[in-house]
């Protein structure tokens, strides 16, 4: 009889070291960024919703007719007592059924005739999305930063996969009784393999849309004397006619046009450049019905007179390759269940990293080196990032706005990871911020609900929003009271 | 600015060698990235200078490349040998982020030498640009992690030097052709 030859490839114990150590060298080093990243961009995932729930006075609304588009943008010019470059109408959707007006220096909601129903002022929702975009630091550089902190996840994946062959052979396998140490391992080893799709997508993805700054930046230079505008219009499509005259646009025409021109599509995003200035120009971006990946960029004159499209769906490979990035990454691809589940992932994704580091303290103490308070600084970490952006949404609803926001978020990070790395106390970290995330989202609803009422579940994204608070809130209050203090990895090597 | 790059990296370079002999990785990795930061800087201050980009450009990898033969050789001058172990078998938390730090800049290098190449290669034999940037960009994103994970891993002195300086060859070249 012959012996039974296993299916799962084989790797020299040697190759498998090596891979580990770089997989734990890199997790070590830039794990709490990577955690960072990854909580931001699971709150993303549902940014147009969190940001209507902040400012909830947007009337819920299913259509807007051409001309009540052009009233829009005449709105927006009126509420803005400064010049303006560009005008911006987000049209309502199925999925998101709320129009908004922007100009470049503010913002309102619209009724369904295109009258400004209110300011909408989403200061948290834009704060997290600088975090997750640029880590707050200046655009360019972080936007680089981001990106190669995607492609260096890329790197923990990929050594990660190196680093344990028989990941995939112990899939079903999860020890929850054993030391501490292998808890943990089992926890970040099956998760990672459950999720691995996902995170190769998302790290994927996040690693091309950064580095598409860096890299453009390279090409201009080489190609088009720096001019990194021109690397995006070839890639996204943007040339602006030159013939059209000053005024207002006629955008209800480029609105009719895609109403009796380009049926199947669907507008999101009207897009008004330099308006009012000779050379004035429209694009209007639409999702295709028949197609989940790709949209496409219609361009008008300022005269409503259709230019023609970029290309995204139909043009050169490149051009749909780079348009599709974005919907895998955001996960804007397959409707609100799609997005939600990629939320769950995200947060999955979150606890992978967060185990990562935990079995490196183990190992580590289990060495016999000082790890205590180390690993109270990591705790700090994992849960004072939530609690930092719950304070941050507690202050936002408050009229707190901009640098405001930013310094509490990394003031307080500081702070707790800094405390507990002085004072380390077994579990403290974990009770005190979840206590402390769960009454700041519980204070948020109560603000909220004082300065708007019912408004909070006008519609079902805003009332899904408000319920996932307050249960969130609800479960980390309990989580914090109701469960003695979580038991640490020190002094001891294992749990209680 | 090919002053400020080449000061800068010469400055860099004196820090790293002060800093090898007091045997902190940290400030190696440090060092490394100030590099980094330079190059990048420099880049971007002198957009629209093609010429003086490339160059800052060909300096940042020059100091790259230096860093990289410090990196191995480092040990061999240490005037007490006996107190410190080759970086090629890392133990201390600072020299392994040092050997993070090296080996991020030497695939950094790599990754966008590589894609730039492609960019221009793709031009030439006539694709559309739209395809050749967008090609560019997914190279950039592949070779990165895939550059870094090889040199991590890589333990043999002999081996990782061929691999650091055949990148840091591919990259100088690769901006050259560019």
């Amino acid at each position: 009889m012959s012996a039974h030859r296993s299916i799962w490839p084989k790797v020299a114990p040697e190759f498998a070291n090596r891979a580990i150590s770089a997989h734990a060298l890199i997790g070590i080093v830039l794990g709490g960024l990577i955690y960072i990243l990854a909580l931001s961009g699971a709150l993303l995932v549902f940014q147009d919703e969190l940001g209507w729930w902040e400012a909830p006075e947007a009337p819920p609304i299913s259509h807007m007719s051409p001309d009540a588009v052009e009233a829009a943008v005449g709105a927006a010019l009126a509420a803005d007592p400064q010049t303006t470059t560009d005008v911006v109408v987000y049209l309502p959707r199925p999925d998101l059924p709320r129009a908004i007006a922007a100009t470049d220096n503010v913002s309102i909601s619209l009724d369904a005739n295109g009258r400004m129903a209110g300011p909408y002022n989403t200061d948290w929702t834009d704060f997290v999305t600088a975090l997750h975009y640029h880590l707050h630091l200046p655009s360019t550089f972080g936007f680089v930063l981001v990106g190669v902190l995607g492609a260096l996840m890329l790197g923990l994946i990929v050594s990660g996969l190196l680093a344990y062959p028989a990941i995939f052979r112990n899939a079903f396998a999860l020890r929850r009784n054993g030391s501490a140490r292998t808890t943990e391992t089992d926890l970040h080893n099956r998760l990672a393999v459950w999720t691995l799709p996902f995170q190769l997508a998302i790290a994927f993805t996040g690693a091309w849309i950064g580095l598409f700054v860096l890299v453009g930046a390279i090409f201009a230079e080489i190609e088009h004397d720096g001019d990194r505008g021109v690397i995006s219009d070839i890639v996204y499509g943007g040339s602006a006619p030159e013939h059209t005259q000053a005024g207002f646009p006629d955008v209800a025409a480029a609105m009719r046009y895609m109403a009796t021109q380009a049926p199947g599509a669907i507008p999101t995003t009207l897009i008004v450049h330099d308006i009012g200035a000779a050379g004035q120009h429209m694009r209007i971006i639409a999702l295709h019905e028949e197609e989940i990946l790709l949209g496409e960029y219609y361009n008008f004159d300022g005269a409503g007179s259709f230019q023609g499209v970029a290309g995204l769906s139909d043009g050169a490979l490149g051009k749909q390759i780079a348009i599709a990035m974005y919907p895998v990454h955001f996960g804007r691809f397959g409707g609100t269940w799609t997005r939600v589940l990629y939320v769950v992932l995200g947060f999955v994704l979150c606890i992978v990293v967060a185990t990562g580091l935990n079995i490196s303290l183990i190992k580590r103490q289990q060495k016999g080196r000082e790890t205590k308070r180390l690993a109270a600084a990591w705790e700090a970490l994992v849960w004072g990032a939530p609690a930092a952006l719950a304070l941050c949404l507690l202050a936002a609803v408050c009229g707190v706005a901009g640098d405001g926001l930013i310094g509490l978020f990394w003031g307080g990070l500081m702070l707790a990871l800094c405390g507990a790395a002085i004072w380390p106390c077994r579990g403290a970290p974990t009770c005190v911020l979840q206590a402390l995330t769960g009454a700041a989202l519980a204070s948020t609803l109560v603000v909220q609900f004082a300065i708007y009422g019912p408004t909070l579940w006008a519609a079902p994204q805003l009332a899904a929003a408000t319920g996932c608070f307050g249960a969130l809130g609800v479960v980390l209050l309990a989580a914090a009271f109701w469960r003695p203090p979580k038991a640490m990895i020190w002094p001891d090597g294992d749990r209680n | 600015m090919i002053l400020l790059g080449v000061v800068a990296n010469v400055a860099a370079l004196a820090m790293l060698r002060a800093a090898w002999v007091r045997q902190r990785g940290g400030v190696l990795m440090l060092v490394a990235w100030l590099c980094v930061a330079t190059g990048i800087v420099s880049f971007f201050l002198s957009r629209g200078e093609r010429g003086v980009a490339e160059s800052v450009l060909l300096f940042t990898s020059l100091a790259a490349a230096l860093i990289g033969v410090l990196f191995l050789r480092a040990p061999c001058v240490e005037p007490n040998p006996a107190k410190v172990r080759s970086m090629s078998a890392p133990s201390t938390f600072g020299r392994r982020v040092a050997l993070l730090g090296v080996s991020a800049f030497a695939s950094t290098i790599a990754a966008l030498s590589l894609s730039a190449l492609s960019f221009v290669l793709g031009l030439r034999v006539g694709w559309e640009e739209a395809d050749a940037i967008v090609t560019g960009v997914l190279l950039a994103s592949v070779v990165w992690p895939i550059a870094l994970c090889w040199l991590l891993m890589e333990q043999s002195v002999a081996i990782r030097s061929a691999i650091m300086l055949a990148l840091l060859v591919l990259g100088v070249g690769g901006f050259v052709l560019a």
